[in-house]
């Protein structure tokens, strides 16, 4: 048991960038009269005393403290993928018809029926076939049923969502890893926006599609991404500013 | 029965444990641990899709197969698949994976005694590796009594010929047996003697796991 008053001190500061190692089985110490919300790696039994609501995921602990409330959660480093609703992922078209079958990479295939997305009806509906690639959010996760995609967005509008038509190419990497490539400063994209022009659309399931003006660039840019994972903001600096030389 | 618990003051002693993550790079988790000369590497695949014979409604179905250094599966490895099958399914958070199953495997490299212990240490971190949710994490340890009455803690295999029992505990990280796996003559003294020395070797083996996740995580610089 964690009980140690160091812990505890850590716990209760401002602790975002600190590294806190939590395991399954460590208790939250839930403060009274804090408001606390429960992210993911965390498991609630219910009750408020303390105890009752543990970690159930090893990784490094986080905590945002917002409005008088504060949120717990842990960055674990995952390689597979466990669908959540609302988050965007990019899929493989296994099967067409009225609903498509999308192969997201997780325990079961989500379905995405062909009228959602933007402007299709059922005269008009979009050109699909197997093998396509397509990007879209999950509008239903729920563990006891299949996942549900979409590509547009509760107004109607795909707002970047849909097939991904253009030559490109996909990558697979850790899920910790394209949640880093989608924060704002996010170090290998910097690097790599200053010197080349490329579309990336990246899928919370770990998977990464990119597209460049040519087969070297394309390439230069996967193994960029790719080794960037273990790599300290210095050395990614480096090591893109070799691989533009080469 | 009135049973009064051993105060134990000796020192547990057992061999170094040496564990290597993400040993399998195309399983979900997985580690190889060693203890001394006993070597396991673990796999562990999940939450995949489960087979529709296979599948539960309510929870992930988890199997687990052991696979021995030489020959064909036995009842003895059939008998650990059970053992470890119990220890998942007690530790995992299945329910919050239904429709899907875990599948781990467990591959024995070389046996110098404790091989049960090892195996349980490789299952925890490859469960840790693969993020599953688990309630705590798990440890074992092994005791053999001596025909003197003396007890060995973490025996090799000469040591484990000379004993006339031979108990492992599996513990999780407060001291509290999750299983336990037995062979020879013993008596409940012998058997709660054993399981106190066990439950003393806890905390120093959740400082390990922590220690392994603290190496996995600081792998990332940024």
């Amino acid at each position: 048991m964690l009980t140690s008053p160091a812990y505890k001190h850590v716990l209760y500061a401002s602790m975002v960038d600190s590294k806190v190692i939590v395991l399954p089985g460590d208790a939250i110490p839930l403060a009274v009269g804090n408001d606390i919300k429960l992210g993911p790696g965390t498991y609630s039994g219910g009750g408020r005393e303390e105890g009752s609501s543990v970690f159930v995921k090893p990784g490094i602990l986080r905590r945002k403290d917002r409005d008088g409330s504060s949120s717990f959660w842990v960055n674990t480093q995952h390689k597979r993928y466990v669908p959540s609703e609302g988050e965007k992922v990019i899929g493989v078209v296994l099967r067409t018809g009225r609903v498509y079958r999308v192969d997201i990479g997780a325990s079961q295939n989500a379905s995405l029926p062909e009228l959602a997305f933007e402007g299709a009806t059922k005269r008009n509906k979009p050109i699909v076939q197997v093998g396509d690639l397509v990007f879209g959010s999950l509008c239903q996760a729920d563990p006891d049923f299949e996942p549900e995609m979409t590509c547009v967005d509760s107004s109607g509008r795909a707002s970047g969502m849909g097939l991904l038509k253009k030559p490109g190419c996909v990558i697979s990497c850790t899920l910790s890893l394209c949640r880093r490539l989608l924060s704002k400063q996010c170090a290998v994209m910097e690097e790599l926006q200053k010197h080349y022009k490329f579309e990336c659309v990246v899928g919370l399931n770990g998977r990464v599609w990119l597209s460049a003006p040519t087969l070297m660039q394309t390439i230069i840019i996967r193994n960029c991404i790719k080794s960037s994972e273990f790599m300290s903001e210095d050395s990614i600096k480096e090591m893109v500013r070799q691989a533009v030389l080469t | 029965m009135n049973i009064i618990r051993h105060v134990v003051t000796m020192e547990v002693k057992s061999r170094g444990i040496e564990c290597e993550l993400g040993i399998i790079t195309r399983a979900d988790g997985s580690a190889q641990v060693k203890q001394g000369n006993t070597i396991v590497t673990c796999g562990v695949y999940g939450p995949v899709e489960a087979k529709s014979a296979r599948e539960k409604v309510d929870k992930a179905v988890v199997e687990v197969i052991v696979k021995s250094e030489t020959g064909l599966p036995g009842p003895y490895e059939k008998e650990l698949e059970l053992l470890m099958s119990s220890c998942c399914e007690t530790m995992i958070l299945t329910h919050l994976h239904p429709h899907t199953a875990i599948s781990v495997s467990i591959q024995i490299q070389s046996d110098n005694g404790s091989v049960i212990v090892c195996m349980v240490h490789a299952l925890c971190c490859s469960l840790l590796d693969a993020c599953l949710p688990l309630k705590t994490t798990f440890s074992a340890i092994k005791c053999a009594f001596l025909s003197d009455g003396s007890m060995l803690t973490d025996p090799t295999t000469q040591q484990e010929e000379t004993a006339t029992s031979q108990l492992t505990y599996i513990i999780d990280r407060k001291g509290k047996l999750v299983a336990s796996h037995a062979t020879g003559s013993f008596d409940t003294e012998e058997y709660i003697k054993g399981l106190s020395v066990a439950s003393s070797t806890a905390v120093h083996r959740t400082d390990f796991y922590r220690e392994t996740i603290s190496r996995k995580m600081s792998r990332i610089k940024q």
